[in-house]
């Protein structure tokens, strides 16, 4: 499944979108917590910071595998991004409470797998949610 | 405590009446930031904030969140209750601040 994302008004379609069509696959329930926060934040990544980009989502039978990747401007200073609070996000993006420093975090302590490489030319999120 | 028994307290407004009414919240969470609601926020529970834009639909919807009070007089727009409509959440208003709305929801509750 590849969905493009650009359209900030609409942050968290996307996420439901897919949860509900994965709602009878995977039949933990936290596991589908964990997917939909996850799915959320990168959506918000993708929608806030990139010029747009695509959520791909793999399904196997112990696990659901996420690429959330963008033509850029990349992210200068990774360790940073990691970092609890830390955030770049632009004051519109932080009045409707995005912005937090928070994203990336929960995405990478809520996930079974995570890598995030980013250049000037463009992120490359993938994270994993194990479903057994 | 019943989502439905939030729209006796005077001066809570419910908006996007729906089938959730009826279940029972267990906890209440207060954030403006969607991260940290997302990171903390216990499903099943009322989320209060000041935030009334369509995307805490979208979290609340993510998070399981049984319903959500805006507060400080801040008024959802009919795309956000149409949102909350189709995902089955609970929308009330207020124009009290977070605090005094815990100390009523509390008063319902019977613990204050």
């Amino acid at each position: 499944m590849r969905i493009f994302v650009e359209d900030i008004a609409n942050i968290g379609s996307t996420t439901l979108k897919i949860k509900n069509k994965l709602k009878d696959i995977v039949s933990r329930p936290d596991a589908l917590r964990r997917l939909g926060v996850c799915l959320f934040e990168s959506e918000a990544n993708l929608a806030i910071h990139s010029t747009g980009g695509v959520l791909e989502i793999v399904v196997f039978s112990s696990k659901i595998s996420v690429t959330a990747s963008d033509n850029g401007p990349g992210i200068p200073d990774i360790e940073k991004a990691l970092t609890p609070g830390f955030s770049t996000a632009p004051p519109w993006a932080r009045e409707l409470g995005f912005g937090s420093g928070m994203g990336l975090k929960n995405i990478k302590r809520l996930s079974n797998a995570f890598s995030l490489m980013s250049t000037s030319a463009g992120t490359v999120l993938k994270f994993e949610i194990a479903t057994l | 405590m019943k989502i439905d028994e939030l729209s006796k307290i005077e001066g809570f407004k419910k908006l996007a009446d729906n089938s959730a009414s009826g279940k029972e919240f267990g906890s209440v969470y207060i954030s403006d930031l969607l991260s940290v609601v997302l990171s903390k926020a216990e499903h099943g529970c009322l989320w209060i904030t000041a935030q009334s834009h369509k995307n805490i639909v979208g979290v609340a919807s993510v998070k399981e969140i049984s319903a959500i009070l805006i507060v400080e007089g801040f008024m959802p727009d009919g795309d956000t209750i149409t949102k909350a409509r189709e995902e089955n959440i609970e929308i009330f208003t207020t124009e009290l601040s977070a605090f005094e709305s815990v100390k009523l929801i509390l008063k319902k509750n019977g613990d204050l």
